[in-house]
């Protein structure tokens, strides 16, 4: 077990005992090697079933939401992206601070299932052998570095440590230099056919079966747009321009909100390249409004404010 | 493309509406491709409106409204002017045509304005090579 699983244990037994919360939100092993699930403690004697995961795509502030109207003092563990989620959550107004207590965790970065499969093929048995996982595939064994299962998000993270946190486990990570953005700019220097003929072919693949809002933190309204049927924003079914529609708008409503987790791309069962578009979002606020979400618990949502100032060269 | 654009047009009730009001009192010509919807105020334009005017077969989309700091509701345009920024930004990243999507501010006395703006936005809208991305396509014609 790693030196973080047993200090997050440690940590999560403290407050347990001492009676700080009711129970604590943390990550649990899955079916297998390959899968974290969250789990939920409320007995000391539970306390093993907490871990650090290697593959943790999942974003534990989700599950506080549903604890917006319950009386309970809750624990969680969060990661840098999860904390930031939890500060976009007290700014929206959607959970107290005094009902919680987070035991903040330096994350080095986690590993995708999903690019385990894009590197590997058909995985049916994984195992980690130090800094490799080896996958036995339908097509034979096969080794890769932890350092290549790392997805597009953690690769470009520069907030590893939590940003609000009652007591912070594990080392500091250095943050890289640079935003972290280049793979999105470069994107943009595609032509524009190109851009959205890949747009056409990624959304293709999408089946509207909603696993990117239900994990991700700040997909928070009671009734989201493409349940309304009264105006009916977004029509049923599987065509193209509504499955695109469909994941614009998502994102467009993720402006200013959306911590860069990676829940929603690792939640997807066909692989859609969501994070292509929700990190240009988070580059556009921050290059128009200099604004990064869950970073500053004071600042303003962008859409949410103005200045007189902003740029308005795109208006005749 | 040959054929008259169709152009939908958001106007704002307090200003953008009124100068197009008085670019017809005045006989100013310009082109008639807008498809004018009158709005409250450009922040009453919720991005979504603009996708689902591309989908359900327009051409082009004209949203307008008051100068900055004229707002009759004091600071809807300068919301509705950063809802646009981020929408449009992320619009051209997926590869929209530019031209398709145009925002301008219009007030109630220039009429004058108004038709050069409407000139300037249809001239954009013939100039797009594609104006089927984002057009829903449906089991009969969208005409």
């Amino acid at each position: 077990m790693s030196s973080l699983t047993d200090a997050i244990r440690e940590e999560a037994k403290k407050v347990l005992s001492e009676g700080k919360v009711d129970f604590v939100i943390g990550y649990g092993e899955g079916d297998n090697p390959m899968r974290t699930q969250p789990v939920f403690i409320d007995k000391v004697e539970d306390i093993d079933k907490l871990v650090w995961p290697s593959f943790g795509l999942i974003n534990l502030a989700n599950y506080l939401l549903r604890h917006r109207n319950t009386p309970h003092k809750i624990g969680i563990v969060a990661k840098g992206c999860d904390s930031r989620s939890i500060v976009a959550l007290l700014k929206e107004n959607q959970i107290d601070r005094d009902r919680l207590f987070i035991i903040g965790v330096n994350c080095p970065g986690m590993l995708s299932r999903q690019v385990a499969r894009e590197k590997a093929g058909e995985i049916v048995a994984a195992s980690s052998n130090g800094d490799k996982w080896s996958f036995e595939t339908t097509e034979g064994t096969k080794e890769v570095s932890c350092f290549d299962l790392m997805p597009s998000n953690c690769a470009a993270c520069r907030h590893h440590g939590p940003v609000i946190a009652d007591v912070i486990v594990g080392d500091p990570v250095t943050e890289p230099e640079g935003d972290g953005y280049d793979d999105i700019r470069e994107f943009e220097q595609k032509p524009a056919p190109e851009r959205h003929n890949y747009l056409k072919q990624e959304m293709t693949n999408c089946i509207r079966c909603y696993a990117c809002r239900q994990a991700c933190p700040t997909c928070n309204c009671d009734e989201c747009f493409v349940d309304i049927t009264q105006p009916r924003w977004v029509d049923k079914g599987l065509e193209p321009t509504d499955l695109a529609i469909w994941q614009l708008i998502r994102t467009y409503h993720q402006a200013g909100r959306c911590v860069d987790c990676g829940a929603c791309e690792e939640a997807c069962p066909m692989g859609v390249k969501l994070l292509w578009l929700t990190r240009k979002m988070n580059l556009v606020v921050r290059e128009r409004f200099g604004f990064e979400a869950g970073v500053d618990p004071e600042a303003l949502p962008p859409l949410a404010t103005y200045k007189k100032e902003d740029p308005q060269e795109f208006i005749l | 493309m040959d054929k008259d654009p169709r152009i939908l047009a958001f106007l704002c009730n307090w200003c953008s509406y009124a100068g197009a009001d008085l670019a017809g009192t005045s006989r100013i010509q310009y082109p008639t491709t807008l498809r004018v919807l009158r709005v409250p105020c450009s922040a009453r334009v919720n991005p979504q409106f603009i996708l689902k005017a591309l989908q359900e077969g327009a051409d082009g989309v004209l949203v307008s409204g008051c100068h900055p700091g004229d707002c009759h509701y004091l600071e809807g345009n300068y919301y509705a002017r950063r809802k646009f920024a981020t929408m449009l930004d992320l619009l051209e990243y997926v590869g929209l045509e530019k031209g398709r999507v145009r925002f301008s501010w219009v007030s109630a006395a220039e009429g004058g304005k108004f038709a050069e703006v409407v000139k300037e936005v249809t001239n954009g809208v013939k100039e797009v090579k594609d104006t089927t991305q984002f057009l829903k396509k449906r089991d009969w014609p969208n005409e």
